[in-house]
């Protein structure tokens, strides 16, 4: 049997970790639902630019042929010169929705990635703060909330770097082997 | 001379510029959304060269020239990858696949057709 001081001590300590333990778990819930609303809303972002560059590039690709076939109709050689030598010009330029829908779609995928890290943080979170019988490290529940978690870090991290380099529609290189 | 081109990008307004371009230098253009749909009309139409992406659903385009460099028909015309990808690594498999030549997109009208003369001479 301990003294009374260390008894006293014992449940100073306890209590302590206590509150240090709920003070941690509300700040991870409220970063864990931050970073969920975030994600949602970046990833609905990502998906309205995919839409929206698509339409627009459908738009412009639409208006480049009507242009030719106007040009095609007219009689006026020196004009359609100068008109053809801007299309041409235009073609390099036009190219920049292919570069940005890759560039887009990596992002996507980073932030679905981002999007199941803070959905598992939730779900673990919430295992944590559950009343169980169980000590925490015998949990089977709580173990398969860490797996899913760890599992969603994992293929967060296997996001890798986007294949787009270029930061402009400057023409790339050529290489004959 | 007008030479029959294979495009190959599932990209449409990659494709739809490859077109417009080479048309302009007046050649003939076939289009493929991918690696598989790419091997199917090379298979069936002997073209005079191809142009492929890298990154493609289905098949991508280093396996499009292994493919095609499997065919007698295809062992000397020449494939050109026109792509975002710039990484020496990437480009060393293209040249062992055996490509003719790699391209960074986005690319100058300009210089493919200067290319495309070159490797089609």
């Amino acid at each position: 049997m301990s003294p009374p001081r260390d008894r006293a001590s014992d449940a100073a300590a306890s209590g302590m970790a206590e509150l240090v333990a709920d003070d941690l778990e509300r700040l991870v819930g409220r970063a864990g639902a931050a970073l969920n609303l975030q994600c949602r809303a970046a990833h609905h972002e990502l998906a309205q630019s995919q839409l929206l560059l698509a339409d627009a590039t459908r738009k412009l690709l639409d208006s480049f042929h009507a242009a030719n076939h106007a040009l095609a109709a007219l009689d006026v050689e020196e004009a359609a010169t100068r008109v053809e030598q801007n299309l041409l010009a235009a073609t390099q330029h036009l190219q920049f929705s292919d570069l940005v829908g890759q560039l887009l779609a990596t992002t996507e995928q980073r932030v679905d990635g981002l999007l199941l890290v803070s959905q598992r943080l939730q779900e673990l979170v919430q295992a944590m703060g559950a009343p169980r019988t169980d000590p925490p490290a015998q949990d089977p529940q709580l173990a398969g909330e860490k797996r899913a978690f760890l599992e969603a870090i994992a293929a967060l991290e296997s996001c890798g770097d986007s294949r787009v380099k270029q930061w402009d529609t400057q023409a790339g290189g050529i290489e004959l082997f | 001379m007008k030479k029959l081109v294979l495009t190959v990008d599932d990209s449409a307004a990659i494709r739809e510029m490859l077109a417009y371009v080479l048309k302009s230098a007046g050649h003939r253009v076939i289009e493929a959304e991918d690696g598989m749909d790419g091997l199917q009309k090379a298979l069936g139409n002997q073209v005079d060269l191809v142009i492929t992406d890298q990154s493609m659903p289905k098949m991508d385009g280093i396996t499009l020239v292994k493919a095609l460099r499997a065919l007698p028909q295809y062992k000397k015309v020449p494939i050109l990858l026109l792509t975002t990808e710039s990484a020496d690594t990437m480009k060393d498999e293209g040249r062992s696949a055996g490509a003719t030549g790699w391209l960074v997109k986005p690319f100058d009208p300009t210089k493919l057709i200067e290319v495309v003369e070159k490797v089609t001479r």
